[in-house]
Order: C-alpha cells, then sequence, then structure tokens
C-alpha cells in the first residue's frame, strides 16, 4: 500500500501543475501605497546666554554669547560656545603699569566642549507642574583673545538644564576657563571663573 | 462669464482644502507588537513608566530625540518609549519599522559631515572644525579650518582636502588625504619686530577612521602640511590630531 502511494506520488504531482496559459484566475492585488512620513528628530539646541566673566588679575564684566548643542546620546553632548566680554587694565593703570594700549580691551572666545548629563531628573513646581533637568560636567578646549593675543583654553564647567516644555530649555553654567598669560614676564595658569544663564530651542 | 467664475472659485476652493490638509503633520503610526510598550516620563532609562501600551494598539510617534522616541497613543496619552523598544513595533504597510537599519543606511546614505579634532603641530596645541562632503564611499572633500597658538606666535590655516577611502566597508577604514590652502602666521603682541605672514600651504594626511555608532565616527590624522613661505623657503608642519565627526 505505501508502494502504492509512493508509485501515485509523482503522477500527483504532475496533476497539481497549471499549465500556464490556461490559468483561470489572474490575481490582481493592487499593492497599498502607504506613505511613510519622517520622524521628526530634535537633537540639536541653539540658544544665548549672558552672565558674568571675571578674568584673573583684571577684574569681571558683562559677558554674553551664543550656544550649540549637539545630544548625541540620552547621556553624551557636544556644545560649541561663542562669547563676548570685555577686559579692563585699569588698577594696573591707576598704580602706573598700564599693560594695554587701550584701557578697555575687547575679549572674545570660542570652546568646544564635550558634555555628560550627569544627573538626569525631574524638577516639581507646586503640586500639578513637573519639568525634566539635568545637572550636566563640562570639559573642553577652545580659545580666547583679547589685547591682540589669542590664548589655547581649557574649559571645565557644570550646569543645570531644566526643560519647561520639550522644545525649550534654561539653563545656568559654571565653567572655568584655564589659559596660561605671560603679561607679567612669566607665564601662568589662570583661573577664569563664568556664571550664566541662558536660554535654548531645541530643533 | 458665470461658468468660468464657478470654476475659478471651485478650483480655489479646492486648492484651499489641499493645503489645509497638507497643514495637519501625519505623524507615522506603528502598531504594538510586544505584550507591553513602556512610556517613560522623559526621554531618559531613569524616567519612570507611568503609562504602557498593551498589544495591538496604534500608537503615533511625534519626535525623536536621541534614542528616545515620544510618542501618543490612541487615548491621547503621551510618553517617551526607547528604540529597542520601538523597533519591535509594525508600521501601516505591516512591515517591522528597523530603526538600526534605518539609522545604519542613513550612515551610509548621509552625505554631508561635521567634524571637530584637536591635537599637537610640532609640539603646540592645535584644534580644527571641518565640514565634509561624500561623495561616495571611497571619495570625499573637505574645508578645515584649523588653529594652533604657540609660545611666540599662533597660526591659523585654512585649506580644501579631498580623501580617498579604499576600504570604506572596513570599521576602522584607512585614508589618505591631499589639501591646499592658505597658512596665516601671527607672531604674539610681546614680541618685537615680528610680522604677519600669510603664505599658500599644501598638505597630505594618512588617517584612520573608526565608526562608532550611526551618527557618528572617531578619525585621526597624520598630516604634513607644506608653507610655501618665499621662493626659497618651505616650512614643513607635522600634525597629529584625534577627532569626532558627525553625519546629517
Amino acid at each position: 500500500m505505501l508502494l502504492a502511494l509512493l508509485a501515485s506520488g509523482p503522477a500527483l504531482a504532475d496533476t497539481t501543475l497549471p499549465k500556464e496559459p490556461d490559468q483561470v484566475i489572474q490575481p490582481e492585488v493592487d499593492r497599498r501605497d502607504v506613505k511613510i512620513p519622517k520622524i521628526n528628530s530634535s537633537d540639536f539646541e541653539i540658544g544665548a546666554y549672558g552672565g558674568m566673566l571675571s578674568i584673573e588679575d583684571f577684574g569681571s564684566s558683562a559677558v554674553y554669547g551664543a550656544r550649540l548643542v549637539y545630544h548625541v546620546t540620552e547621556d553624551y553632548f557636544v556644545e560649541g560656545l561663542y562669547g563676548r566680554s570685555s577686559v579692563s587694565d585699569q588698577s594696573f593703570c591707576d598704580v602706573g603699569l598700564c599693560l594695554f594700549t587701550q584701557r578697555q580691551e575687547e575679549l572674545t572666545y570660542y570652546a568646544l566642549s564635550l558634555g555628560y548629563n550627569l544627573l538626569p531628573s525631574e524638577i516639581f513646581v507646586g503640586k500639578g507642574y513637573a519639568m525634566n533637568s539635568a545637572v550636566y560636567l563640562l570639559a573642553g578646549v577652545g580659545n580666547t583673545s583679547f589685547a591682540n593675543e589669542s590664548h589655547f583654553t581649557f574649559n571645565v564647567g557644570l550646569g543645570l538644564r531644566v526643560l519647561p516644555r520639550d522644545w525649550l530649555a534654561l539653563h545656568v553654567t559654571l565653567r572655568d576657563y584655564l589659559f596660561d598669560t605671560d603679561f607679567f614676564g612669566t607665564n601662568k595658569l589662570t583661573n577664569n571663573v563664568e556664571l550664566t544663564c541662558g536660554l535654548s530651542v531645541y530643533f | 462669464m458665470s461658468l468660468r467664475w464657478l470654476l475659478v472659485v471651485l478650483s480655489m476652493a479646492g486648492l484651499a482644502t489641499a493645503t489645509a490638509s497638507a497643514a495637519t503633520p501625519h505623524y507615522e503610526y506603528v502598531k504594538v507588537t510586544d505584550p507591553y510598550l513602556e512610556l517613560h516620563t522623559g526621554p531618559g532609562r531613569g524616567y519612570p513608566v507611568t503609562q504602557v501600551v498593551e498589544r495591538d494598539q496604534w500608537v503615533e510617534i511625534l519626535l525623536r530625540r536621541t534614542d528616545w522616541f515620544k510618542i501618543r497613543t490612541a487615548q491621547g496619552k503621551e510618553g517617551w518609549v526607547s528604540r529597542a523598544q520601538i523597533e519591535t513595533t509594525v508600521t501601516e504597510a505591516g512591515v517591522q519599522k528597523t530603526f538600526r537599519d534605518v539609522m545604519v543606511d542613513d550612515y551610509l546614505g548621509r552625505r554631508l559631515e561635521v567634524g571637530f579634532a584637536g591635537g599637537v603641530m610640532q609640539s603646540d596645541p592645535y584644534m580644527l572644525a571641518r565640514i565634509g562632503y561624500r561623495f561616495s564611499d571611497n571619495l570625499s572633500a573637505e574645508i578645515a579650518m584649523g588653529q594652533t597658538t604657540g609660545n611666540y606666535s599662533d597660526s591659523t590655516l585654512y585649506y580644501i582636502a579631498v580623501l580617498s577611502k579604499p576600504f570604506p566597508d572596513w570599521r576602522v577604514s584607512p585614508f589618505l588625504s591631499l589639501g591646499i590652502g592658505r597658512f596665516r602666521n601671527t607672531p604674539r603682541a610681546t614680541l618685537v619686530g615680528g610680522t604677519e605672514t600669510e603664505s599658500n600651504m599644501a598638505n597630505a594626511a594618512l588617517g584612520l577612521e573608526y565608526y562608532v555608532t550611526q551618527r557618528f565616527y572617531v578619525r585621526t590624522d597624520y598630516r604634513r602640511h607644506m608653507v610655501f613661505v618665499d621662493q626659497n623657503r618651505i616650512n614643513e608642519y607635522n600634525e597629529l590630531s584625534l577627532g569626532i565627526g558627525f553625519f546629517f
């Protein structure tokens, strides 16, 4: 009986194959045209900040600047800064030692830093309002120029970022710029601390 | 006359409705195939899960930030879902949306890249920024601007370079680069008698590029700059730098 089944096997196979020109059913299924839209992404942040910058040996003055941030992962981001301030040697001139060609010199700096979101969190205001936030650390390199000299600068910082909306961020940043100066004959490493508040938009 | 006016009015009404429907944003819909999809309150692994979406529910993807996606459920609840979870959902066409594949393809398909690097040039610290364009897997071009600050002078370099990658599909891919540009040297103000000089420059480099994730790579360059100061003098500077780059 098994042999009979086996013998009929190939014969069955022959009869089940449809002959091409005599196909009765012509399947015509329209491909459903589904357009897949692009997903919006907002990894970039652009904003402005302002505050105070203190230059070692010279004094403090207001600083303002622009910031562009790219969030790489939920933990790391890269930040580019450009800021302007001014520096004055008035105190030195008062004791007879004028260092700059004019009393008030313009200072500009730019810096590229890597940031790490150390403490992502939520900030609660009152009973029903919560905002995403993060305390972050920054470290980077850049350049500071004033009085016709430019100085290679390291910067380290600590900041707080609060997001009242998904697309808006408020920043408070404390940063230390380290660079060498040789105004007094010898090279020395100076610490220049900056405290700023900023507002940025995600796009 | 009146028929023509009627046609004009109808066509304008048609245009108005067309633009109105185009103005409402069409977000992507995906269907949940896992038992649950967890919605976090923020785009991070530490944020608590306050909602879940069950299997066979449709969700709308509103936004992506890093590896997190903000979605809205059919009931209007919004939350953030990690990429790993959303990868298992199914699109309207019934196909599993592999975000990882999409992003890897994006890496190979993305043309514009921006990079920054830091290093040393003749033992002085050196920084540079560059924008590049990939013509193909093997050939790309870039514009770069670098700055080095030394004890006696500062130098700024601008150059255009062409990069050739013979093995682009290797994870650590070597490249050869040739470039031309300008070199500007500004002596320190405290030096007496220094003058600013600007000259033409050519450079050649060897380097390695390591593709870290879908969006960025790490690159190291060893570049030799030849500055044509005048007819008799060519200054040569060696640069070694390490940098990162992002794709757009």
